[in-house]
This record gives structure tokens, C-alpha cells and sequence, in this order.
């Protein structure tokens, strides 16, 4: 019966996990971020560019099918709208961050690129598989970031890297990491300053 | 009626099915991997890789090609991003546009231990995938393309020693062929490639990227990829 009794642990669990969902947006917004020197900067969306790359300890997700790496901005295929809805929506949370665009404000333009690192090993070593119901941790992983913004002529980069560990009820965490190293790559692309390419 | 411990263990194998569906789900390695283009646009008319609404703005043409690296140092150059921004600004592709590039099987000159670590087919695929990175705009043939047309006329990739890249990269119908040896020297695991024009076997660069272990060979070939098709 022991089992039968931990199940509304287990639902309260769940429901706590779920409750704490964050989103990529809330990953953004963790940090403070001093983006005086771009506040009010509308971005240009069609002149940006976003590239995700797969987990760099395994063969390249990319092969053998080239095509997929082509232009996919602009199609209505379903390879090609999540991929532009996802730079659409990253966009969105970056120009949120920077306030309300000023009325004929110079437009910036953004690079994005995101790397993945994860360790299946670890998904054994905090816990015993088992007690992963009980909210232990499966897998870890690392999002690293490089951003570059365009504005007035001028190039801002930064670097910028975000750590999670994933539980059963966190699968999503994945979102507010790329977020949360999105938002340390803005920090250091401001920390840098802009240079002129 | 079900007794208490048939209900016991059957939920007992529920939460078994969600632990293993959960691991399941989160397995490492599932990011899709993809790039959205930038157009050109108003306020910005040549993109980050130097296309302009007319076509692109370099190339062999004689432009610059614009994709700024970021000249970020360490850990994303390992995985990879440094592939897509490797090409320096000012940079010159020797790659056209719409040019179809072939990548012949590299050619594993590695013994004992070192062969059994390296695989040449996966230094081969990265070769390609870091060409299609540098040049969107280019064709890059894939390794299956290349076994199947090879086949077609013949002839097998293991038949092919050095000379006679060109003559491999015409009957695949390339305008440009990419060759290389993987092989050691002295403490060094070394990826020595070449580039060929085929038009007229003309030896267009040549580059190699090198490493004492493997992973810093893997480390190393943007640079070498990079080295390989700029100038």
C-alpha cells in the first residue's frame, strides 16, 4: 500500500512542477539586464537570422539531409514555420525587454545561434533512476548562446551560458535555459560594447 | 472487484511506463537542428551573409562576403557555432553560388588504435555540413549521392587514389571537388585537405587541420574548412 499512499505526494508534486513552468521569456527576464543602450530599438525580424545546433557530443542532427540547413524563412511548410515562428517568438521576448519601440527609431538587427550540451551519464549518478518520480534529476544540460546585434552601424557580441538539470516534471526546462543564456549573452554583448565591423 | 494489492501493482507499473516513457522523452541529442535565413530587408539590404535582394553581394564574383565572425572565444567554438561564423568579415568564398561541390570519402591512412577512434565517414560529413554552413548558397552533395553516382558509373570511392580526384569530381558532375587524407604525423592526427576545380584540375587551396587527440582534431576543422574554401 505504500505506493498507493505516496500518490497524492506524487500529484502535489507534479502539480508544484507544473505550477513553476517557466517559459523562454521568464529564462530572459531572470536577470536584470541594463539595456539602456538599446531601449526603444524595434528589431528588424526578417533581417535576423536564428541557428540552433544539436547536441555537440553526437553527430550532427543536420546529416545527411543538407537541405534542411537552406533558407527556410518565408516558407508555409511545417519545417519551415516553426523554425521562423521560433525566431519570430525570440525576437518578440528580446524587443519586449528593450520596452516600447521609440516612433521612427532606428531598426537593430540580431544573430542568434545555440548549441546544446548534454550528459546522459549524469542521468544516473544524482539519484537512483527510481526515485526520479520524486523530482530527482535525470539529465543535465547546457545551452550556450552567441549574439550578435546590429545597431547604427555598430556590432554588439556576447557569449552566454545557461545550466539545468531536468527533471521528470521539468522537461521543459529546456525553454527558459535558452532564455536564460540568451539573457547572459545580452549582458555580455553590453558589457563589450559595440564595435564597428 | 479488484483486490488492493492487483490495484497496488498495477499502478505500480504505471509509474513504471512514466519513468521509462519520461526518460524516454528526454533523451539528449533530440534539439532539431536548423537555420532561418535572414532576407534582405529595408533597413538592412545586404544580410549577415552578404545576399542582397539582387542576388549575392560577393563570392567569387569579387564582393565581400559579410558573415561576421564574433570573435568569441572557447567552449562554443567546440560545439560548433564557430562553423557559422567562422567566415572573417572581408572574406572571399571560393565557392559561387549554386556551384556544385562534391566531398569525396576521406581516405583513413590511420593504423592500429588511431584507426579504430577516427571515422573518416563522420569527418567527411562534417566537412560538408561546415561547406554548406560557409556557403548556404552553394550544392553540396551528400555522401549518399556521391556513393550512388560513383556507383553508377562503375567505379567505388576505394578506387580513387590521389590523382584522380578531378577525374572523380567530373564524373560525379561537380564544379568543385573536396579530397583529403586523414592521417598521423609524429605525435599529430592530421586531416590534410584539397580543393580542386575540376573545369580544369587546377589545385584552387589546401588546408589541414590537425590535433593530438580527436576531439581536438574535430576541434580544429572549421578552421581548416574555413582556411579551405576563403581567401
Amino acid at each position: 500500500m505504500t505506493t498507493l499512499r505516496s500518490l497524492p505526494l506524487l500529484a502535489a508534486l507534479a502539480l508544484m512542477n507544473v505550477a513553476c513552468m517557466s517559459t523562454f521569456a521568464s529564462g530572459l527576464r531572470s536577470r536584470p539586464h541594463d539595456v539602456s543602450a538599446f531601449r526603444g530599438v524595434p528589431i528588424d525580424v526578417d533581417a535576423s537570422e536564428l541557428t540552433i545546433l544539436g547536441d555537440g557530443e553526437r553527430p550532427p542532427v543536420v546529416q545527411p539531409d543538407l537541405g534542411a540547413l537552406g533558407n527556410v524563412a518565408g516558407g508555409t511548410g511545417f519545417m519551415e514555420v516553426g523554425p521562423t515562428r521560433e525566431r519570430r517568438d525570440t525576437i518578440f521576448a528580446l524587443t519586449s525587454l528593450f520596452g516600447d519601440a521609440q516612433p521612427g527609431a532606428e531598426k537593430a538587427r540580431v544573430k542568434i545561434a545555440y548549441g546544446f550540451d548534454s550528459s546522459a551519464l549524469t542521468m544516473f549518478v544524482p539519484c537512483l533512476t527510481l526515485l526520479v518520480i520524486f523530482d530527482c534529476p535525470m539529465q543535465k544540460f547546457e545551452v550556450a548562446t552567441d549574439l550578435t546585434i546590429e545597431l547604427h552601424g555598430k556590432r554588439y557580441t556576447g557569449h552566454g551560458t545557461a545550466t539545468r538539470w531536468m527533471t521528470m516534471y521539468s522537461v521543459e526546462a529546456f525553454e527558459p535555459a535558452k532564455g536564460e543564456a540568451l539573457g547572459a549573452a545580452l549582458d555580455d554583448a553590453i558589457r563589450r560594447g559595440g564595435v564597428t565591423p | 472487484m479488484m483486490r488492493a494489492n492487483e490495484v497496488e501493482q498495477l499502478t505500480q507499473r504505471l509509474l513504471l511506463l512514466l519513468i521509462a516513457s519520461a526518460i524516454g522523452c528526454t533523451t539528449p541529442g533530440t534539439h532539431p537542428a536548423f537555420i532561418v535565413r535572414a532576407r534582405p530587408t529595408e533597413a538592412f539590404p545586404v544580410t549577415w551573409d552578404g545576399r542582397t535582394t539582387d542576388g549575392l553581394a560577393g563570392q567569387v564574383a569579387g564582393g565581400v562576403v559579410g558573415v561576421a565572425g564574433s570573435g568569441l572565444p572557447g567552449d562554443t567554438a567546440q560545439r560548433g557555432i564557430a562553423a557559422v561564423q567562422a567566415t572573417a568579415p572581408g572574406a572571399r568564398l571560393r565557392i559561387a553560388a549554386h556551384q556544385l561541390v562534391a566531398v569525396l570519402e576521406l581516405h583513413d591512412k590511420l593504423k592500429g588504435a588511431d584507426a579504430s577512434d577516427v571515422d573518416a565517414a563522420y569527418f567527411g560529413n562534417q566537412v560538408r555540413a561546415k561547406i554548406k554552413l560557409a556557403a548556404p548558397d552553394a550544392q553540396v552533395m551528400t555522401r549518399e549521392n556521391v556513393l550512388v553516382l560513383l556507383r553508377s558509373t562503375g567505379r567505388a570511392l576505394a578506387d580513387c587514389e590521389g590523382e584522380c580526384e578531378v577525374d572523380t569530381g567530373r564524373r560525379l558532375g561537380a564544379d568543385l571537388v573536396i579530397s583529403g587524407e586523414l592521417i598521423r604525423v609524429g605525435s599529430k592526427l592530421k586531416l590534410d585537405l584539397r580543393l580542386h576545380d575540376t573545369h580544369n584540375g587546377q589545385l584552387l587551396a589546401g588546408a589541414t587541420a590537425e590535433g593530438k587527440t580527436v576531439d581536438q582534431l574535430d576541434g580544429d576543422l572549421p578552421r581548416a574548412v574555413n582556411a579551405l574554401i576563403t581567401k
